[in-house]
C-alpha cells in the first residue's frame, strides 16, 4: 500500500440569499476507502458529476475532505508536495501563459532543491526528453505547442520532482483520438522507467483497461464496484458498471 | 504595437526626456527675474513669452514638467505598491483578510477624495513630496480593486492548482504566477492614474495648496497667470496646453496597450 483513502466524504454547501445561509447540500464524495499497491495502477471511472476530479484534488491535498483522511505509507511518500504529483485534464490551462517552458520546468527543481543552478537546463532537457519533446522547447511559451505537445510538458514537470505516485485526471480526453494513444503508451513506458505508481481517472472504460492493474467505479459521489481490473470486465456486478462496459464496447 | 501606442509613447518621452534635461535645453533660469521683459508675449528670446515678473514662460514650462511628471509616476508608483499588496492579499487569501481589505478600500472610495487631499495638504504643508503622498495614498482603490478581481478568476486555473502541487509557496504563486498575469490591465489603469494625478496636482496648485512658488508646477504657472489673462493670454495657454498634451499622451499609452494585449476592459 503506498496511499490509502480512509472514509473520504466531501460535500459543497450551497448559500443562498443575503445572508449566506445554506440552503443546500451538494454530496460530491460519500465514505471512499480505497487503497494503491505500490507499482500499480489503480484506475477510477465515472461519468461526469461523478466526484473523480473532487477525488483526484483531496488525493493530492489541493482540497480538503469533509470527512476521512488520506493516509500515505511513510517510508515511501515522506514529502508529500514531491512523492505526489497531478496531472490536469485540460493542458490548455495547466501551463502559465506567462512562463517560458523552462521556468515551468525549473520551478519545481528549485523548490524541492533538486539542481543546482548550474544543472537546471540539463535536468530540464532530460525531463523534456523523456516525454518526447524536443529541447529547443525551453525557450517557449506555452501558446506555442499543441494540446498533446502541452500535455507532455506538463507530465514533464510533474516528474521534475521525482514523485513516487501520479495523478492522472482524465489526461488524455482533451486531446485527439489519434493522440490519446500515443500519450498513454508514453504513460506506461514512464511508468516502467522511473518506478511510478498511478492514479488514472477517466469516464473510459477502454482507456482504463489498458492502463490500470485495479478498478473502482463512482457514480454519484460513491464506489459502486471495486476490484480486480480482469475481474470486473468479466462479471460486473452493478448494473451501472455494465451499463458503462457497453457503452466502451460501441 | 499600434499607432496610438506609438503616438502616446513619443509624446511621453519626448516630454520626459525635456524634464530630465531640463538644466540643459531651458533657454533660462526658470526663477530668473527680468525687469526689463514683463509680460512679453511669445518672441525669437523668449518663444513662449514672459510673465509677470519677467521670467521665461518655456523654462518654467520646462521645469514645471519635472515637477508635474515626477508627482504623477511617483504618485502612481505609490498607489501601485499599495494597490497590488492589498489586492492580491484579498483575492488570494480571501475569507477576513479579503474582508477588511475591500472595506477599507469602500470607506475610503466614499470619501470625496479631492476635498480629502485639500484637507491634508492644509493641514500638512504642502510639499511636493506630501502631495505625491497623499495623491498615492488616496488612489490605491481602483487598483487593489482591479487585481483582486483578476486574481480571483486566475486563483482558480489549473496552473494555479499546479503550482500548488508541485509545492510552490504562497509567495511563489502570487508572484510567480498570479501577478504575471494579473498586471497588463493595471498598468493600462496606473497609466491612467498617472493623468489623473497630474490634474490632481494642477487643481491642488490652482487653489493654492500645491507646489508653492517659486518651484514652477504647470498648476501653479496657471494660477498666476490668472491675474494677467486679460493682457498675457500666452502665460495661460502654453501651461494648459502641457497639461493637455501630458494627459492625452497617457491616454494615448493606456489604450494602446488596452489594444496591444487585447482587454476589454
Amino acid at each position: 500500500m503506498i496511499v490509502r483513502a480512509v472514509h473520504i466524504s466531501k460535500y459543497f454547501s450551497i448559500e443562498g440569499g443575503v445572508f449566506k445561509r445554506e440552503t443546500g447540500l451538494v454530496r460530491a464524495l460519500e465514505d471512499v476507502s480505497f487503497s494503491v499497491e505500490e507499482f500499480s495502477t489503480l484506475g477510477i471511472v465515472g461519468e461526469s458529476g461523478s466526484g473523480k476530479t473532487t477525488l483526484a484534488k483531496i488525493l493530492v491535498q489541493l482540497m480538503a475532505p469533509t470527512k476521512g483522511v488520506v493516509e500515505f505509507d511513510g517510508s515511501k511518500i515522506s514529502n508529500f508536495r514531491k512523492d505526489m504529483q497531478i496531472v490536469f485534464q485540460n493542458p490548455y490551462a495547466s501551463l502559465d501563459p506567462k512562463m517560458r517552458i523552462k521556468d515551468t520546468l525549473y520551478e519545481p527543481l528549485l523548490i524541492h532543491r533538486l539542481a543546482m543552478p548550474k544543472q537546471l537546463r540539463d535536468k530540464a532537457r532530460e525531463l523534456l526528453d523523456a516525454v518526447g519533446i524536443n529541447e529547443d522547447a525551453l525557450g517557449r511559451f506555452p501558446a506555442e505547442f499543441s494540446g498533446g505537445q502541452r500535455q507532455r510538458i506538463c507530465i514533464a514537470r510533474a516528474l521534475a520532482t521525482q514523485p513516487k505516485c501520479i495523478i492522472l485526471d482524465e489526461p488524455i480526453s482533451s486531446l485527439d483520438l489519434t493522440i490519446q494513444l500515443k500519450l498513454l503508451d508514453l504513460l506506461l513506458r514512464l511508468k516502467e522507467r522511473f518506478k511510478l505508481t498511478y492514479l488514472f481517472i477517466s469516464h473510459n472504460l477502454n482507456v482504463i483497461k489498458y492502463m490500470a492493474d485495479s478498478v473502482l467505479v463512482l457514480q454519484g459521489g460513491r464506489i459502486v464496484e471495486q476490484g480486480d481490473m480482469r475481474a470486473i470486465f468479466a462479471h460486473p456486478s452493478h448494473p451501472y458498471t455494465e451499463s458503462l462496459l457497453r457503452s466502451a464496447r460501441r | 504595437m499600434n499607432k496610438l501606442l506609438l503616438v502616446g509613447i513619443a509624446i511621453i518621452g519626448f516630454l520626459s526626456a525635456a524634464a530630465i534635461l531640463a538644466p540643459f535645453i531651458s533657454p533660462y533660469e526658470p526663477s530668473l527675474i527680468d525687469s526689463a521683459s514683463l509680460l512679453m508675449p511669445p518672441s525669437y528670446a523668449h518663444p513662449l513669452g514672459t510673465d509677470g515678473l519677467g521670467r521665461d514662460l518655456l523654462s518654467r514650462i520646462i521645469y514645471g514638467a519635472r515637477i508635474s511628471l515626477g508627482i504623477g509616476i511617483i504618485a502612481v508608483g505609490i498607489s501601485l505598491c499599495i494597490g497590488v499588496i492589498a489586492g492580491s492579499v484579498a483575492g488570494y487569501f480571501g475569507g477576513l483578510a479579503d474582508s477588511i481589505i475591500m472595506r477599507s478600500a469602500d470607506i475610503m472610495l466614499c470619501f470625496p477624495t479631492f476635498f480629502l487631499i485639500l484637507a491634508t495638504v492644509a493641514v500638512l504643508e504642502p510639499s511636493i513630496i506630501n502631495i505625491m503622498v497623499i495623491i498615492g495614498l488616496t488612489s490605491w482603490m481602483g487598483i487593489a480593486r482591479l487585481i483582486r478581481s483578476e486574481i480571483l478568476s486566475l486563483r482558480e486555473r489549473e496552473f494555479i492548482q499546479a503550482a500548488k502541487a508541485i509545492g510552490a509557496s504562497h509567495y511563489g504563486i502570487i508572484c510567480r504566477h498570479l501577478l504575471p498575469n494579473a498586471l497588463g490591465p493595471v498598468f493600462v489603469n496606473a497609466t491612467l492614474g498617472i493623468a489623473g494625478a497630474i490634474l490632481l496636482e494642477s487643481a491642488l496648485s490652482f487653489l493654492g495648496l500645491g507646489v508653492q512658488p517659486p518651484v514652477p508646477s504647470w498648476g501653479n504657472i496657471l494660477i498666476e497667470s490668472k491675474a494677467t489673462l486679460g493682457v498675457a493670454w500666452w502665460i495661460t495657454l502654453f501651461p494648459g496646453l502641457a497639461i493637455f498634451v501630458t494627459i492625452l499622451g497617457f491616454n494615448f499609452i493606456a489604450e494602446g496597450l488596452r489594444k496591444h494585449w487585447g482587454y476589454n476592459a
